[in-house]
């Protein structure tokens, strides 16, 4: 049987860090009314400002022309983070790195991803979208 | 995110309150080297700080290496649950000299 999946959330914002908190908010207020605890509801809400974080330092660069969308589904019994941008196209091997030394941080960000989300990849992007991240968490 | 820096013996105390995040984390990394800089003892009050992403945690592992490399004592005091939960997952717990207050540290 197809998995159902019901959309619980959508946002499309400026690739800006001004926004990173409102997409922090939405995350929060979807995850909540998902049902997820407040534990899991922060660590969610970590994955995913890091991961708009990483395309707005490392997709887009400094010029920031570009946005972001963001579609939260629930398909059985997981939360399911669609994250996509028209940046630069991502290697998706950076999801395999080692994670950073004790007093390294770079690289942290992705790490953070992996700790908290249950799977984690790139796939195919809809038609005029780049990149495509997809975030897996099992509530 | 607002900040805070008062004396306290031979330490600085700087406390970060709100929300730390790529936009302001550059003024959290900028006033822990400062002090640093100065030859201060520096501990960060994290009692305040609701929400730390990557960024934020890298400012402290600046001040860290900084202080480890002048011969200066940094160390993290009254850390909030959501600031511990990320030092947990980033496995930065037990890298920083954490305490629960400030009257715990030694004075030099």
């Amino acid at each position: 049987m197809p998995n159902v999946s019901a959309q619980l959330a959508q946002m499309r914002i400026p690739a800006k860090i001004d926004e990173l908190r409102n997409v922090r908010r939405l995350v929060r207020a979807t995850c909540r009314k998902a049902g997820c605890p407040v534990k899991t509801t922060n660590q969610i809400v970590l994955a995913i400002d890091e991961a708009c974080s990483n395309v707005i330092r490392h997709g887009y660069g400094p010029d920031f022309t570009g946005d972001i969308e963001l579609e939260i589904l629930e398909e059985e019994n997981e939360l399911v983070f669609r994250l996509t941008d028209s940046a630069e196209p991502v290697d998706p091997a950076i999801l395999e790195r080692a994670p950073p030394d004790e007093l390294r941080a770079g690289g942290l960000g992705i790490h953070l991803i992996r700790s908290v989300m249950d799977r984690v990849e790139y796939a195919e992007a809809p038609a005029g979208r780049v990149n495509l991240l997809l975030m897996r968490k099992r509530i | 995110m607002t900040y805070a820096v008062q004396s306290a013996g031979s330490y600085t105390v700087i406390s970060l309150h709100g929300e730390i995040d790529l936009q302001c984390s550059p003024d959290t990394r900028s006033v822990i080297l400062d002090r640093l800089g100065s030859g201060e003892n520096v501990v960060v009050d994290l009692s305040g700080v609701s929400y730390i992403d990557s960024s934020g945690v890298a400012s402290l592992v600046e001040g860290l290496r900084f202080a480890k490399t002048r011969g200066l004592r940094f160390a993290l005091v009254s850390v909030s649950a959501p600031a511990m939960q990320v030092l947990e997952l980033a496995r930065l717990e037990k890298v920083f000299p954490i305490y629960a207050a400030v009257d715990d540290l030694d004075q030099l």
